[in-house]
């Protein structure tokens, strides 16, 4: 279910399996940077006084996150996202459909 | 409603109160009714001019026309039509007439006595004059621009400053508009209150820049205390609203879409990229410290999250307390969970390699 990398790769095969698992994870890694950068309030959360407001928050940050990747995708995002995915742009009918309600 | 769309500004002089419009004013000049006897000079009934088109005054606005005799203005001035969005200006007023009306009826039935809100007492400290306009009018000049000049910072600008772009800004001040807590509203003393603008943009900085809730004060114009609350009311608006759509589970077309985008560099039966990290917390109380240690002797919280190429999030999930290493905080996740019983993912989307199916599909994750 969940691939891990090799923890000691002897074999080429297994080399080239972590050097690429390492490639393609460096995503997940990209994240935190991402969305630190994007939203400062996670970096420094000084102000919370209980976990709850924490977790609301982290969930917050998420949601506008994504919001905002929905919103800006055509413009610096991977193209190949945009060619072909069928769900784009379902965020914006669905949040058009629950105004028009 | 366009928020790209200009603001046009009608300054009211005697209250000091800026109102946007976002048509043009068609009339010059507001006329006051002098007919009224109020206890402020502020308050009165405003005639728009006539416009231009119409011989008729455009709009008397009263949002209370039912009460014109009781306010000795002649019926038939009244413009009985419905409200208008662009007329901001006379909502204040008319709310404001609206509560003279209300402390009236409430003195003929004898509830004058009673408070009917805690508001400002004797011997306690007066509000401070913060100007809520000015910051207002800043906010308004800055990102949508006031009076038909364009605004100081354009759409790239924006989407620097507030880490969104102006249509993602948008959706947000749509979704809030309609909200009680933020409707623009008027105090007892008939001065319009914050936009709703205004304090999205305020809890919009705490968090996006990670400021105490007394930075946005010189700015917005709010105390540390509101903003608290809105930036409380604001996270709690999003995790309601949205956080099913859009941290919710993926549908088994996207699924495959992820696949197929994973299988081309490398990885095929991949559909996302789990990874957990620590989020310190400086506050812990100190009863709770033990639990909150992290490796690094910082007091932190774990979260964990799955996304795809473009960090775009799929599963967010935190609050399992620091001490706990990666694997252990992974068990509470609800979507672990999930995948442990076998609810996720969906068997039927599945992925051939090396003339094999497979049904189970993977997620790449850390060591």
């Amino acid at each position: 279910m969940f691939s891990m990398p090799h923890p000691e790769p002897d074999t080429p095969k297994l080399l080239v399996y972590n050097r690429l698992q390492e490639a393609i994870r460096k995503n997940a890694e990209r994240l935190y940077a991402v969305m630190q950068s994007r939203f400062n309030g996670l970096l420094r959360p000084a102000h919370f006084r209980m976990v709850e407001r924490m977790i609301n928050t982290g969930r917050t940050v998420a949601v506008l996150h994504n919001i905002a990747m929905e919103c800006t995708r055509a413009g610096f995002l991977a193209r190949r996202r945009v060619q072909g995915a069928p769900q784009l742009g379902s965020l914006a009918d669905e949040l058009a459909l629950k105004n028009a309600d | 409603m366009d928020l790209l769309a200009p603001f046009w500004v009608i300054n009211d002089g005697s209250h000091d109160t800026r109102v946007y419009h976002r048509a043009a004013p068609t009339a010059a000049v507001l006329t006051w009714d002098p007919r009224l006897r109020c206890s402020r000079e502020c308050s009165a009934i405003i005639f728009v001019a006539p416009t231009a088109t119409g011989g008729e005054p455009a709009a008397l606005v009263l949002h209370f026309c039912g009460s014109a005799s009781r306010l000795g203005v002649a019926k038939s001035t009244l413009f009985d039509g419905q409200l208008d969005e662009n007329l901001d200006l006379a909502v204040v007023r008319g709310a404001k007439r609206g509560n003279y009306v209300r402390r009236a009826l409430r003195v003929v039935r004898g509830r004058a006595g009673k408070r009917p809100n805690g508001g400002s007492r004797r011997g306690r400290r007066s509000n401070l004059n913060r100007g809520f306009d000015m910051g207002a009018h800043e906010i308004m000049r800055d990102y949508f621009g006031v009076g038909g000049e364009p605004q100081v910072y354009v759409d790239r600008k924006f989407e620097k400053l507030y880490r969104m772009p102006c249509a993602a800004f948008q959706r947000l001040s749509e979704a809030v508009c309609d909200e009680p807590w933020w409707k623009l509203s008027v105090s007892g003393t008939g001065r319009s209150q914050s936009l709703p603008i205004q304090t999205l943009v305020a809890a919009l900085r705490v968090l996006g820049y990670g400021e105490a809730y007394d930075g946005p004060d010189e700015y917005c114009r709010w105390s540390r205390s509101t903003m608290f609350e809105a930036t409380r009311r604001l996270t709690d608006l999003i995790v309601e609203k949205w956080e099913p759509i859009c941290l919710g589970r993926s549908t088994e077309d996207a699924l495959k879409h992820i696949l197929a985008r994973n299988a081309a560099p490398c990885m095929p039966g991949c559909i996302g990229f789990i990874d957990c990290a620590h989020w310190q917390w400086i506050r812990c109380p100190k009863a709770l410290a033990g639990q909150y240690y992290d490796c690094e002797g910082k007091r932190s919280v774990v979260i964990d999250s799955v996304c795809d190429e473009d960090t775009h999030i799929l599963h967010f999930y935190s609050g399992v307390p620091g001490r706990y290493i990666y694997k252990n905080a992974l068990e509470s996740s609800p979507f672990v969970l999930d995948v442990n019983v076998g609810l996720w993912p969906p068997r039927r989307v599945h992925c051939t390699l090396n003339g094999r199916t497979r049904r189970l599909l993977l997620y790449t994750a850390d060591q």
